[in-house]
């Protein structure tokens, strides 16, 4: 039988020593590498406002084809067979069926990194989904 | 191999106060580098007794001081530079720990075991079984125990410490550490008497 009283995690004082090792060399070469690798990076202000930038550039750049398109495809008199194969991507999709087949598209696309990461985000537990089953 | 019971590098390393004045003055480079002087083999040691694998603590403590560098300059200073860095870390391997177990529900395997199964196949693991054994009953904690017992265990962390790098309350935190301590004491004992 098991005995109460008996503390082993406080009698045994190997317990609290590390029992894990590292490659001889191993810290020196880490502190090296990642002095190199952080300190290396620039952090002037384009280097920070860069991401942002790219950002609106994108934003500015899909508005301006956007209404490009928009302001083709809201003439369907004019528009020719050809032109409506060449703007259909372009075009919003109202089709229930069509938007069920589109989004079943882009869950195959979906990764399981991406999934996870996206429960992460939305601060969902894997507990909470063991639970839910 | 390495082991912390040995001789120690003989780097010279800076107080917290005087990394602190590093980065007050803009010298926040020279900062950075005493922070890595200072804490690269105290947050290698606190991420690998999570992991329980060299490469995979490896790869995580160069996202933990990716995470410092790019969060360098939001430290006001309200927490201690340790406690800080700390948490950061805490939130990584937390990261990581979360990802871990969204794959074992893919996957159908359970993380703990994976964790088990990683001590008995670590080549830089140079304890005995009853080292092991112990390791492996605290991957089988849940995670806010297994923080506070490793923090607090081997590290011999303050309460009002831990506190501050998890966000809970200390009172919190003693009881989490009384269940994990009993949970190990008591899977530890039935080890040896069996």
């Amino acid at each position: 039988m098991m005995d109460r009283n008996k503390d082993i995690l406080q009698d045994f004082k190997v317990l609290k020593e590390n029992a894990f090792t590292v490659p001889e060399g191993y810290f020196d070469a880490a502190r090296s590498r990642i002095k190199k690798h952080e300190t290396t990076r620039k952090t002037g202000l384009w280097e920070r406002m860069s991401p942002y930038a790219a950002i609106a550039a994108v934003f500015v750049f899909m508005v301006t084809v956007g209404t490009f398109f928009l302001e083709r495809t809201t003439r369907p008199a004019d528009m020719t067979q050809e032109d409506y194969i060449v703007f259909s991507d372009a075009m919003m999709n109202t089709v229930g069926y069509s938007i069920e087949y589109d989004s079943q598209i882009a869950d195959a696309e979906l990764g399981d990194e991406d999934i996870i990461n996206y429960l992460i985000y939305m601060g969902i537990s894997a507990e909470e989904i063991e639970t839910s089953k | 191999m390495f082991n912390p019971k040995g001789d120690l590098s003989v780097l010279v390393q800076m107080t917290d106060n005087e990394i602190i004045q590093l980065f007050s003055s803009g010298r926040q480079e020279e900062a950075f580098n005493g922070i890595v002087d200072a804490y690269t083999e105290r947050l290698y040691w606190h991420i690998r007794r999570f992991l329980c694998c060299h490469e995979d603590a490896d790869d995580l403590l160069q996202d933990v001081f990716i995470k410092i560098w790019a969060a360098l300059p939001t430290f006001r200073g309200d927490s201690r530079l340790y406690t800080w860095l700390y948490r950061i870390a805490t939130n990584e391997v937390l990261n990581y720990l979360r990802k871990q177990r969204f794959k074992s529900l893919i996957s159908l395997e359970s993380v703990s075991a994976a964790l088990e199964q990683r001590i008995d196949d670590d080549t830089y693991f140079n304890g005995d079984k009853l080292q092991r054994e112990l390791h492996k009953a605290i991957q089988r904690l849940p995670e806010k125990q297994r923080i506070v017992f490793s923090l607090r265990y081997f590290d011999e962390m303050k309460y009002e410490d831990i506190a501050e790098i998890t966000g809970t309350s200390t009172g919190a935190l003693k009881a989490s550490y009384h269940h994990a301590y009993t949970k190990v004491k008591d899977d530890l004992q039935k080890l040896i008497e069996s």
